[in-house]
């Protein structure tokens, strides 16, 4: 039986996170994660924004650690490459009742430390984002509002502590947890782990997963947000805009995102299942309502794909007292619950949270002086320079060979990143990695020929690619 | 060819090689164009043709009726006996027009480079709509694909989409995959047509030869499953396309096909910030010349065309048009304007009223009427049979009564499909019958196609079954097969 140091169940945001802080160390870290990838859970489904802090409770562990977290972004960026663009967001308010609301968040965003926040007038506003609606009577500009691709972050995060000594394994979920006086046993689907120290990031299983070590106080539920994605070009917009809503309109917001393509929602809706992931004509019908709200020449027919995400959400804690929550579960084991947003720009500092916590519970830490923080990604080759590119063709032609033309991604890209060290083993893994499909033709073009490159780099037979877990495969055999 | 035999200054450089870029070139090239260059993102030549086996291209053109690798191969034909340079594999990514104008192409013979030309005619084509845009709500598991993507795998990659089909569009695209599915096993388990759309011909020969169910005003309510694709809900639409819940109902399938409408592809024109046209596509004038000098458009990039002949036609023009602007010649593009007309009606295109007549409670094809289809007027012809004599009431040409006999006595098609190669690359080649079998024959020979596998060398309309199950056709190539493959088609 292998023992670790420090075993961390799930790979989304929060345990990628953790363990490349962890990476730090001079220690030996396993993340354990169910699903066939990383971050298939809320983190591959959301806002892509990074929160600037005034939507959370004053002082509240959301609002500081969204806050704190917020600030962590350019360092983290820059070490692993990731891009991320702080451009600033309005929260506009449409009348009276929106203003106070707007008033609360910037009281609740000085009390979180949410730095040069400015109320500003409408036409102002309008100043900011001339296709703003004429309605917008006032709005809260903050500038350390940003957007960035969860797909690229959770690759680079993981790519990153991958690098410095992490281990990774899918498709393996934990069955049992058992704390003994200095290790804790792990009962998985792959068999038997031992580690010194447990962290316990499973999101939507985190709960379940701690009520096999305490009686669980905590209720948690999934709940849904829809979303309308727009091709690029759509344009108009270069602020994230969040606004003052009505009762019934959930945080539905609209935004750039890094890739130039604009975003607008969630939702926010109960749902039974983790799994529930479908959109619904409902949901979509709000998310259009409030978008063209704040935007009112919004091009539906700009729309080329609708998804949802699930986040795990605390039902039985009055909506303003709710808070993440993070804390030691026994001996040796700390969970972290109800993740939801703005969890991933709260992570950097959760992470650091923690690792205090495992401190706290002797969790000894030495330097690792082999901890190299900068990740050296390839980038896709039509967005490397010409020297790089001139290199990379002269390796292998096929890196100049389109295949994915909306996103401008080549069979050598594809045939790198499926041998790279976190490799992708479905078609959404690869979409993860490198956006192939994600463009306006939804891989019409290139989801056949990515079969055949798939199966061509992996042995696997074109019948077992799957689009995403297990079951979902693309073809069913041939045609003769 | 690589990017050593990439010269200087071209006098014209077509973006994309299919249909209407291949009639483009190689009409400049016959106007006196020397310098020209067809950059074709697919490692062959033909667009989305080599993926369309079935027949009825080059009626207007050619005055025959062909398959798409056959319509392909004779452009191709044509194209390759002149002196035009051809890159395969290689898209082009920008365009920069500034006087003369810079292209940047990148692909895996010639690398990233950029060429300078005279004269441009973008002939990108299109795309197809995706669910994504038609905002159907419900999950997104494996088995949702546009009919197109599902064509070229069925066709060129010998993949097997699905076994339980919905097919969303009742245009010409969602007709043709339905027959195709059905030909090769799988089970449609019906068509939903937002409205009447497509050519006549395509619902005699696909939806009422196969018996295949349709339903008009009827769309896709959601998606379900979570892994793969269990089924879809359908609901009937109000005129304003809203749809009627209470109506809904729910259809097992494992697949569904997507044929709701092509875009034209104007990303390189669009991105620089060039407006679009009424129809979606880059505008033109009546010599298909764009706003910018020397850019010229042509092909479904322009508009979405119904026929390949008209596309072609099209690509004729600007090709034209093209030599015409780089050789300041004063002709001024009168010798391409009479044409048109013949191009307009190619075949019938079905209405609200064909519907009404042809489907019982628009729901299943009736066959006591026959709507002629050997010209575009597409006379409606009742039939009576009193104890085996025939009697024929509505055609104006005795071709029509003749075509209506033979409908209703022992109707006969072609039939298109494939074989295979027992080779990695290419996995099928398209195969057809050499001339109309009675349709009762169809599933024997498409299972003597099943059960065939040819080796290369094979040469368009070689002989690959003779007699094929005694009905005195032969099955013949429509397609080649090299025996080194060229290293492109990787």
């Amino acid at each position: 039986m292998k023992k670790y140091d420090v075993i961390i169940i799930g790979a989304g945001i929060i345990g990628a996170l953790t363990a490349r802080e962890l990476s730090k160390y001079q220690l030996s870290v396993l993340v354990i994660e169910q699903a066939y990838d990383l971050g298939e859970g809320a983190t591959k489904a959301n806002s892509g924004i990074l929160y600037p802090g005034f939507h959370q409770r004053g002082g509240s562990l959301k609002g500081i650690s969204c806050v704190a977290g917020n600030a962590k972004y350019e360092e983290l960026c820059g070490q692993i490459g990731v891009s991320m663009k702080k451009i600033g967001s309005l929260y506009v308010a449409f009348h009276d009742e929106g203003e106070e609301k707007l008033r609360d968040k910037y009281e609740k965003g000085l009390k979180n430390g949410v730095p040069n926040m400015e109320i500003i007038s409408g036409e102002a506003a309008r100043q900011m984002e001339p296709l703003l609606s004429p309605a917008v009577t006032r709005a809260l500009y903050a500038p350390t509002t940003g957007i960035i691709s969860p797909f690229e972050l959770i690759t680079a995060v993981s790519e990153s502590a991958g690098q410095n000594g992490v281990e990774f394994l899918f498709d393996t979920s934990v069955t049992g947890l058992h704390a003994e006086s200095n290790s804790v046993e792990l009962e998985t689907s792959g068999g038997a782990f031992s580690a010194s120290f447990v962290v316990n990031a499973a999101g939507e299983n985190a709960a379940v997963i701690e009520g096999w070590l305490k009686t669980q106080d905590l209720m948690i539920k999934p709940k849904r947000g829809q979303y309308y994605v727009f091709d690029k070009q759509t344009g108009g917009l270069n602020h994230v805009i969040f606004q003052a809503q009505e009762s019934d309109e959930g945080g539905t917001l609209l935004a750039p995102t890094v890739e130039g393509n604009l975003i607008a929602g969630p939702t926010s809706e109960d749902v039974s299942s983790y799994r529930n992931t479908e959109t619904t004509r409902q949901g979509l019908l709000h998310v259009e309502r409030v978008a063209k709200k704040m935007m009112p020449t919004l091009n539906m027919g700009k729309v080329i794909t609708s998804f949802a995400g699930v986040r795990a959400n605390i039902t039985n804690v009055e909506k303003e007292q709710k808070d993440f929550v993070i804390r030691e579960s026994s001996r040796n084991v700390v969970s972290v619950l109800g993740i939801k947003n703005p969890g991933m720009t709260a992570a950097p500092y959760l992470a650091e949270k923690i690792i205090e916590a495992l401190e706290q519970q002797g969790l000894a830490l030495s330097a690792n002086p082999q901890f190299c923080p900068v990740l050296s990604r390839q980038l896709p080759f039509l967005k490397e320079t010409p020297e790089r590119q001139r290199e990379l063709y002269a390796r292998d032609c096929r890196y100049a060979k389109v295949i994915c033309r909306c996103e401008e991604v080549t069979e050598g890209d594809i045939i790198h990143v499926l041998h790279s060290p976190l490799p992708p083993r479905s078609l959404n893994g690869l979409k993860k990695r490198l956006r192939v499909g994600m463009g306006r033709c939804q891989g019409g073009f290139c989801t056949s020929r990515i079969i055949e490159i798939m199966s061509r780099e992996t042995g696997v037979v074109p019948q077992n690619i799957r689009k995403g877990t297990s079951g979902s495969n693309l073809i069913k055999g041939w045609v003769k | 060819m690589t990017s050593r035999d990439l010269i200087e200054l071209y006098d014209l450089v077509v973006v994309g090689g299919g249909p209407a870029g291949m009639a483009a070139a190689a009409e400049a090239w016959k106007a006196g164009l020397k310098r020209i260059l067809i950059a074709e993102r697919n490692g062959f030549l033909g667009g989305v043709l080599p993926q369309c086996i079935h027949d009825g291209f080059g009626i207007a053109e050619f005055q025959e009726s062909m398959t798409g690798p056959e319509y392909a191969q004779r452009w191709k034909e044509l194209v390759e006996k002149s002196g035009i340079q051809i890159l395969t594999d290689t898209t082009v990514i920008k365009m920069e027009t500034d006087g003369l104008h810079t292209l940047t192409l990148t692909g895996s013979a010639a690398g990233i480079c950029k060429v300078r030309t005279k004269s441009v005619v973008l002939s990108t084509g299109c795309r197809e709509r995706t669910i994504g845009q038609l905002h159907i709500p419900g999950s997104r598991p494996a088995g949702i694909y546009t009919a197109g993507a599902a064509q070229y795998m069925m066709n060129c990659q010998n993949y097997l989409p699905g076994k339980s089909f919905v097919v969303l569009g009742s245009g010409d695209i969602g007709l043709i995959m339905a027959r195709r599915v059905t030909l090769e096993g799988a089970k449609v388990n019906m068509i939903l047509g937002e409205q009447a759309s497509g050519l006549l011909r395509n619902y005699i020969q696909c939806v009422q030869d196969f018996e295949i169910p349709i339903r008009f005003g009827y769309t896709v309510l959601r998606t379900h499953g979570y892994k793969r694709l269990k089924g879809v809900t359908i609901a009937p639409t109000n005129k304003s396309g809203e749809p009627d819940i209470k109506r809904s109902q729910y259809v097992p399938c494992d697949t569904l096909l997507v044929a709701a409408g092509l875009i034209p592809e104007t990303e390189l024109w669009s991105s620089q910030g060039f407006p679009l046209g009424q129809a979606g596509g880059i505008p033109v004038n009546a010599f298909m010349q764009t706003e910018k000098d020397g850019v010229f458009a042509c092909g479904n990039v322009v508009k979405i065309y119904d026929t390949v002949d008209e596309v072609s036609h099209r690509g004729r023009q600007s090709g034209y048009a093209a030599a015409t602007w780089v050789l300041k010649s004063e002709k001024v593009f009168a010798k391409h304007q009479k044409e048109n007309e013949s191009y307009a009606l190619l075949g019938r295109r079905i209405t609200d009223d064909d519907i009404s007549a042809l489907f019982d409670r628009r729901e299943h094809m009736l066959s006591k009427l026959i709507y002629c289809i050997k010209c575009p007027r597409g006379c409606k012809i009742e039939v009576a049979d009193e104890n085996g004599e025939v009697s024929l009431l509505g055609a104006a040409c005795k071709l029509g009564e003749e075509y209506a006999k033979s409908e209703y006595q022992a109707p006969v098609r072609v039939v298109t499909t494939t074989v295979t190669t027992g080779a990695a690359m290419p996995p099928l080649l398209p195969v057809r019958t050499d001339r109309p079998i009675p349709r009762a024959d169809i599933p024997k020979i498409v299972d003597i196609c099943r059960k065939t596998c040819v080796a290369a060398p094979i040469q368009m309309g070689d002989v690959i079954v003779r007699n094929a199950g005694g009905t005195e056709a032969n099955i013949i190539a429509t397609g080649c097969l090299n025996i080194k493959p060229p290293l492109s088609s990787r």
